[in-house]
């Protein structure tokens, strides 16, 4: 509110979300239920059990941040979502947006089996917001983004599960809107498609748009935002930088995961953490096409761990490994760069170990280090060869560190010069 | 709402309607020569049934009465079920959600439109009434009328149908019943017990009817009928338009 009471209008662009809670009935009896949740919208007094999806959220969102909202399964991203986007009433606090939102929650609703492509666009795009006129006009463009050519003019109920995303994402980012909310959307596809929504959604940005993009893809997230909000227990738990977000959220998840008891306790409270420097030793978290860099992996142990496995790579945000390090003669596939050693003594106190860089290989995209120790084992040991393994230990355990650089992006293998222990 | 919102409305409803006309088009040989074919057909079966001594009045009475009693009872159970029909809608497009009745009563009364005039058409041509200018003056507020009672019942529904989902199955029978038992087939009020005469005199759909026979000049009640049907109708739209307004808040929650 303004200082003469009247409401401030936002700048399109721009989000306001202020004490914002949301409640959803509790249903023990669907239909019983139901019936005293619409009740209770007519008549104050009756008050049905619910459940708090979204507390006491406060949020300020600039025109043209590009926002990612992470967080484990039912901690209310959705819900957050369709409240920004005016599809859920506030059960208390208030949300208010600057400009026209354009929400893609999921793709291609509204659309008619027994139409055409061309004449789900015309239905889509008013559902949308669209007049007949502006649909028109854009028709032609949403064609040739879809790629789908002839098939444009032949029913919808002929159409893949592909070209189906293609349709809605293609109709989707053609409408002009200020704030673009976008939930798990990238994920359908070909790969080829994907990379190409990633371009849309680039131009979107570049066009100062305001973006929300919900996704449990931390790739996606990092390279697609510029900030994140963690949302933890229905309320936020982080907001920030991309890189402490995402950090945040992965401790969620390992706190999330239940078997990492036997690491932690065999570990006895040992923490990992890796810190990527320049030549002058200073912290990164940018790095060139060509720089040499030292990638630190410091592990403080309270107790002495003994006979230690250690682990190391550097993947790309799509998962693509540029190198790895593994304390262990294996026979998999996993590529091994300096098995030199079966494991490492670490003692009580610091141990680090260090990864020289002579000249940084990858590309402009964004990159993960994942460092990980555990107990020495068998390499043979049918646990270790699947990489679901390494996501899950990476959950699973405190002793967990990484880093999250933006470069440049290729998937070229990563030269090491040296690979170094130091014991305290 | 604001009059970009409003304006946004009106070209929604009418664009959906014409595509919920464009799908029934598609989707059958004869599209929509139906609803006249509906017309003569009915008109043909009630030659059959009712034809004979009763003669032609009472075919073509019965059979307008029986359009503006089915039409109802469609739009009345169609909206029983169109908030969670439309559940993906709702929950994942932000648009004004009222404008889902709105689109369905559009539809089933333009074709209650097209299949009336044609049975007035006949009614007037065949039927000696020296008032026919007045029924032709009246008609288009009765016809007025019955779309605004059609969209207050059909809003009023689509709550109540999405709180007591049961109703989508036992009102058909009980429509159909009812139906038998209502003005169109019981013209004269001795003809049923007092209760059902009593149940036809506050049953909308009743109600509905007897208004348009007045209105056409077959009952008695006078020329004020469509006049007062008006004012109820416009009445029950502004209730039920708070009423979903207050319910439609709460809808993507529950469905």
């Amino acid at each position: 509110m303004s200082a003469n009471g009247k409401p401030v209008t936002l700048p399109p662009g721009a989000i306001r979300v202020e004490d914002l809670v949301l409640e959803y009935p509790v249903y023990r009896h669907l239909v019983l239920d139901r019936f005293r949740a619409l009740l209770g919208a007519l008549l104050p007094w009756v008050t049905p059990p619910s459940r708090r999806v979204l507390d006491r959220i406060t949020l300020s969102i600039n025109p043209g941040e590009v926002v990612g909202i992470v967080g484990l399964n039912g901690v209310g991203k959705t819900s957050l979502l369709k409240a920004i986007a005016g599809l859920m009433s506030p059960t208390a606090g208030t949300v208010r947006v600057g400009g026209r939102v354009m929400a893609l929650l999921a793709m291609g609703i509204g659309f008619r089996p027994v139409f055409t492509g061309r004449q789900n666009l015309l239905i889509g795009g008013l559902l949308l917001g669209l007049d007949t006129r502006g649909i028109t006009e854009r028709i032609q463009g949403i064609a040739e983004f879809s790629e789908l050519g002839e098939a444009l003019d032949q029913p919808y109920f002929t159409y893949s599960s592909g070209m189906r995303a293609r349709l809605a994402f293609s109709l989707a980012t053609s409408v002009p809107a200020d704030i673009v909310i976008l939930d798990e959307t990238l994920a359908t596809g070909d790969a080829r498609f994907i990379s190409k929504c990633y371009r849309r959604l680039r131009e979107i940005r570049a066009s100062g748009k305001t973006i929300l993009f919900v996704s449990h893809n931390l790739g996606e997230v990092a390279r697609v935002t510029s900030r994140v909000i963690l949302l933890d227990r229905s309320r936020v738990a982080f907001d920030g930088d991309v890189f402490e977000g995402l950090k945040a959220y992965e401790e969620a998840l390992a706190e999330a995961s239940q078997p990492a008891h036997a690491f932690r306790s065999e570990l006895n409270g040992a923490a990992v953490s890796v810190t990527v420097r320049d030549e002058q030793g200073q912290p990164l978290k940018l790095v060139e096409l060509g720089q040499r860099v030292a990638i630190e992996m410091r592990i403080d142990a309270q107790n002495d761990l003994g006979e230690s496995f250690v682990f190391l790579r550097i993947i790309t945000v799509e998962s693509n490994q540029l190198y790895a390090y593994l304390t262990m003669k294996r026979r998999d596939t996993l590529r091994v760069v300096s098995p030199d050693r079966d494991s490492v003594s670490i003692g009580a106190g610091e141990t680090t170990i260090t990864w020289t860089i002579p000249f940084w290989t990858g590309g402009e995209g964004g990159y993960f280090i994942d460092a990980y120790i555990g107990p020495a084992c068998d390499p043979d040991a049918p646990d270790i060869s699947g990489g679901r393994f390494w996501r899950h230990a990476v959950h699973m355990s405190s002793v967990y560190g990484n880093a999250y650089l933006k470069g440049a992006s290729s998937v070229t293998e990563m030269p090491v010069e040296s690979v170094n222990v130091k014991l305290s | 709402m604001t009059v970009a919102d409003f304006n946004r409305a009106v070209r929604l409803t009418v664009s959906l309607a014409g595509y919920e006309l464009l799908t029934q088009r598609k989707e059958s040989f004869l599209g929509l020569v139906w609803p006249l074919l509906q017309a003569g057909g009915l008109l043909l079966a009630f030659n059959l049934f009712r034809g004979g001594a009763g003669g032609l009045e009472i075919i073509l009475s019965t059979y307008l009465g029986v359009l503006v009693w089915t039409t109802a009872s469609t739009v009345l159970i169609s909206n029983l079920r169109i908030l969670p029909a439309n559940r993906e809608l709702i929950t994942h497009i932000a648009f004004p959600h009222a404008i889902l009745s709105v689109v369905d009563v559009s539809v089933k009364y333009l074709f209650f439109v097209v299949q009336v005039l044609v049975g007035v058409a006949v009614w007037l041509a065949v039927v000696p009434n020296e008032h026919w200018p007045l029924v032709l003056a009246y008609l288009p507020i009765y016809l007025l009328a019955f779309y605004l009672a059609l969209l207050a019942m059909a809003w009023m529904a689509s709550i109540i149908g999405a709180a007591l989902p049961d109703l989508s199955f036992l009102l058909p029978p009980v429509l159909l019943l009812l139906l038998a038992l209502s003005p169109v087939f019981q013209r004269t009020s001795e003809a049923v017990s007092p209760v059902v005469r009593l149940f036809n005199e506050v049953n909308p759909f009743s109600l509905w009817v007897d208004a348009f026979y007045a209105t056409i000049g077959i009952a008695p009640a006078g020329p004020t009928a469509p006049f007062v049907f008006l004012a109820a109708a416009l009445a029950a739209v502004a209730l039920a338009r708070v009423l979903v307004t207050a319910c439609y808040r709460e809808i993507t929650k529950v469905i």
